[in-house]
């Protein structure tokens, strides 16, 4: 047998994205001289649970630095050390080291020695380091102590806690199999402090029956520790759903029965302590803890009971029970089904609408009501795939402040609208385009503090993030209180580079929209932040891709504003749907410019380019999608018909349609995933009476036409 | 590891002695389990020799606490022997010990 961890590797490695996210945020909120309890838990219970699961998949080098980030958390947990610039930098970098060990062991491969080993050095000098100025109110870390030492509250002459809790685990039938190992969990209980484990085998099958990946004996264990319940918790967090846990305490108990020493260990009940039920009980072992005990969970204790209260909320919501992570597949499963009901239901109605006789009647009101959950279904599942923007956002603080570091700027990041949603798959491909507006707003936008002060502005310039619904889209905007746009140089460029004729005379929009074209780089010099011209036009590309459009708003000496526009979700669309010869098609909406009746003489025939139509004084290709999809012409009347003027990558082409249908929103299928890739296809639904009918891509189309009238020419 | 009848050095009855491979976890379970099945029905003392073991974990140690109670279940009994550090410390943690109390010959 080899059980396959693999299968969990990845939900492990999102777990840590998300740790490390949090923990990256709260490093970049963390008040440097007083930090907030609350989040130095909460940077702990990171490190903690990452090193866990690294544990668990056997990544050494991820838990042997973890295991250092730890200890250096507990120190300040302890409030043995104290919050520095310095120490805020170098867990940041430690972040950024365990994401690179996260994708290196996602490639099965190991993070470069050189590039951990003085980190992890720093990390354990760090740790080191103890805070001189600042007596610690805080008990110290719990160690071994010597057993000569007094009494102290809290401890047993010999240093023990006189603090107990009864911990019952039974474990599930899938722990073993999902890597958790009791051993594992015990170890760290010891870690916490002394622990009395008993094991209870009678739940063991005679040894033919026995199942060797099911677990069946069941644990009753004695911790002896000041540490407070959530520390107890967060051991078994990982076995979660996995296990019956049952958590007693916390019982204060009598000095004098302590813990047993080793040597009673056969006589483990302290007196006073409340007995554990176990009528097969095996003889108690005690076990020491851990000769370096993990250990501030103990020093935490000191503000036990509010600790409890404040470390719950702070908790990431990987570990929440409130949620479950469900794979987009099953989703997009759920919303095909979704798709199938509509379409049943769409045939029931059509079967029974000639039918006459009260149980008809009754029918059709069933079937409007089913129509109606149908649609609430439909809905509930679209907003399942939906994220809040707040996933992408989060990422720019750190950007924000490292870059501005490196370039000797003050900038304040202000961000609103962070729990707009919009669909996961349009969540993913905006980051990038993002980064790249925030990146260039810094190096490029924003103005050094002595040049800002000379203009009149604060030293401290202000870079804003706003993301809102506005009618069926999401607005992104990304704005900086910078030095503006230079039109002029813009236009100069333009010219330079021959990708603006002389004496055309632009409008501003227009002008500033001029920076998204390919080669086209404002800046005065070329820095490594930004600015080489190759990014902005990749980023209306993949904002055009997801179906977006992007436009400027700059004045001088006073900032820039971009602003995207983007469709909620990728899954379904708003559409037009045409007629042409006699089957229905679909045109994505927002690339529609104009839809018009042809007018006789208005469609020309140019010599090896095929026909135009003269829209608004310009010419634009005209394609007969009769001619395009085979289907069969009316010879009769070639004038006969209507033209919709599409726009798609700038350039228009006017489509020949025989009739408008009507517009409503369609779930978009994948024409690549349920048949093959076709050219000026971008997808197929299927429409209330059943039908299928295929979306138009507009850009494939464009293509598609200027292949014909290049054949045409040849 | 197969088992393999000798006499008891301690003269107790005629038992079986088995090695312990060097790794005793999940991942082995089911070979270790059909290794130390034939032990299951053996009568008398079973010797198990722990001296090899790297590796250990819950499910490692079950298969011997059932191999345990099966023997018992007709008089005998499960003798571990030369316990390596890393099964003994696992013994310890896991509140199982008492598999390496040492078993007295009837």
């Amino acid at each position: 047998m080899n059980v396959d961890l693999t299968q969990f590797q990845e939900t492990f490695f999102q777990e840590c994205g998300e740790a490390l996210d949090l923990m990256e945020a709260t490093l970049l909120q963390l008040d440097i001289g007083a930090p907030d309890s609350e989040m130095v838990n909460t940077l702990f219970r990171g490190a903690h649970s990452i090193k866990g699961g690294a544990g668990m998949f056997g990544f050494a080098q991820m838990t042997s630095f973890t295991h250092g980030l730890e200890t250096l958390l507990d120190g300040l947990r302890a409030g043995q050390l104290s919050v520095s610039g310095d120490l805020v930098e170098l867990l940041l970098k430690s972040v950024d080291a365990l994401r690179e060990m996260i994708s290196a062991v996602k490639g099965g491969a190991l993070v470069d020695a050189a590039l951990v080993d003085p980190l992890s050095a720093a990390i354990a000098a760090a740790a080191a380091a103890p805070k001189a100025e600042i007596p610690t109110a805080k008990p110290p870390i719990a160690t071994r102590v010597p057993d000569d030492v007094p009494a102290s509250p809290g401890r047993d002459a010999q240093g023990h806690s006189t603090t107990q809790w009864n911990i019952a685990f039974t474990p599930g039938p899938a722990l073993l199999t999902r890597g958790n190992d009791p051993l594992r969990l015990l170890q760290e209980l010891g870690g916490l402090g002394p622990v009395e484990v008993r094991a209870d085998c009678e739940a063991v099958p005679a040894f033919a029956e026995l199942d060797p990946e099911i677990c069946c004996i069941r644990w009753n264990v004695v911790v002896h520790t000041e540490a407070p319940r959530d520390s107890i918790e967060l051991i078994f967090d990982w076995a979660q759903g996995d296990c019956e846990l049952v958590i007693d305490g916390p019982h204060r108990i009598a000095a004098t029965s302590a813990p047993p020493r080793p040597e009673d260990s056969q006589h483990p009940a302290a007196a006073g302590a409340p007995p554990i039920p176990s009528e097969n009980a095996a003889p108690v072992i005690r076990t020491e803890p851990a000769p370096k005990p993990s250990p501030a969970q103990v020093a935490g204790a000191a503000d036990h009971d509010g600790a409890r209260a404040t470390a719950r909320d702070g908790r990431p919501a990987a570990a929440d029970a409130g949620s479950i992570r469900v794979s987009i597949e099953k989703i997009d499963e759920l919303m095909n089904a979704v798709g199938e009901i509509v379409i049943t239901q769409s045939m029931l109605t059509q079967q029974i609408s000639g039918v006459q006789g009260i149980a008809a009647e009754r029918l059709r009101d069933g079937l409007t009501l089913l129509e109606r959950n149908v649609r609430e279904l439909q809905e509930s599942v679209m907003r399942v795939r939906m994220l809040p923007i707040s996933v992408v956002f989060s990422r720019f603080p750190r950007l924000v402040r490292d870059l501005s570091q490196r370039l000797g700027k003050q900038i304040e990041l202000k961000v609103s609208g962070e729990h707009t949603e919009l669909d996961k798959i349009v969540l993913e491909r905006i980051g990038d385009p993002l980064v790249h507006l925030v990146r260039n707003s810094i190096d490029h936008g924003i103005e050094a503090p002595e040049i800002r002060e000379m203009s009149g502005k604060p030293a401290q310039g202000t870079l804003t993030l706003n993301a809102f619904h506005k009618g069926g889209s999401i607005r992104i905007s990304v704005g900086d209180d910078g030095k503006g746009l230079d039109r002029d140089r813009i236009l100069n460029k333009a010219r330079e580079r021959g990708l603006l004729a002389e004496g055309v005379a632009l409008s501003d929009p227009e002008i500033y929209d001029l920076i998204f074209a390919p080669g086209l780089s404002t800046a005065e010099r070329a820095t490594d932040v930004s600015g080489r011209g190759v990014g902005m036009d990749v980023v209306r590309r993949n904002i055009v891709e997801l179906g977006g459009t992007v436009d400027i708003d700059s004045q001088a000496g006073q900032g820039t504003q971009i602003n995207i526009t983007l469709p909620l979700t990728l899954a379904i669309v708003d559409g037009q749907l045409i007629g042409v010869g006699g089957d229905t098609y679909i045109v994505p909406l927002v690339t529609i410019v104009e839809s018009l009746q042809i007018r006789p003489g208005a469609v020309s025939q140019l010599a090896g380019r095929g026909e135009v139509f003269e829209f608004r004084g310009d010419f634009v290709p005209l394609i007969r999608l009769r001619d395009l999809f085979g289907s069969k012409r009316d010879e009769s009347r070639p004038d006969q018909g209507l033209v919709m003027v599409v726009e798609a990558e700038g350039r228009k082409v006017a489509l020949f349609v025989d009739e408008l249908l009507g517009q409503q929103q369609v779930v978009i299928k994948s024409l690549d995933t349920n048949y093959r890739r076709i050219e000026g296809i971008s997808g197929a639904t299927i429409l209330g009476e059943g039908a299928v009918a295929l979306i138009l891509d507009v850009p494939g189309l464009i293509r598609l036409a200027a292949d014909v009238n290049s054949r045409r020419a040849a | 590891m197969n088992p393999t009848s000798t006499a008891s050095d301690s003269g107790a009855p005629l038992g079986e002695v088995a090695v312990l491979p060097g790794n005793c976890t999940l991942r082995t379970a089911d070979d270790l389990k059909a290794h130390l099945l034939p032990l299951a029905a053996a009568e008398g003392v079973v010797r198990v020799d722990a001296s090899r073991v790297e590796q250990v974990d819950s499910a490692g140690f079950q298969l011997l606490v059932a191999l345990g109670r099966a023997l018992a279940h007709h008089g005998g009994a499960l003798s571990i022997h030369s316990p390596s550090a890393a099964f003994r410390s696992a013994a310890r943690v896991l509140g199982l010990e008492f598999l390496l109390e040492p078993v007295r010959a009837e």
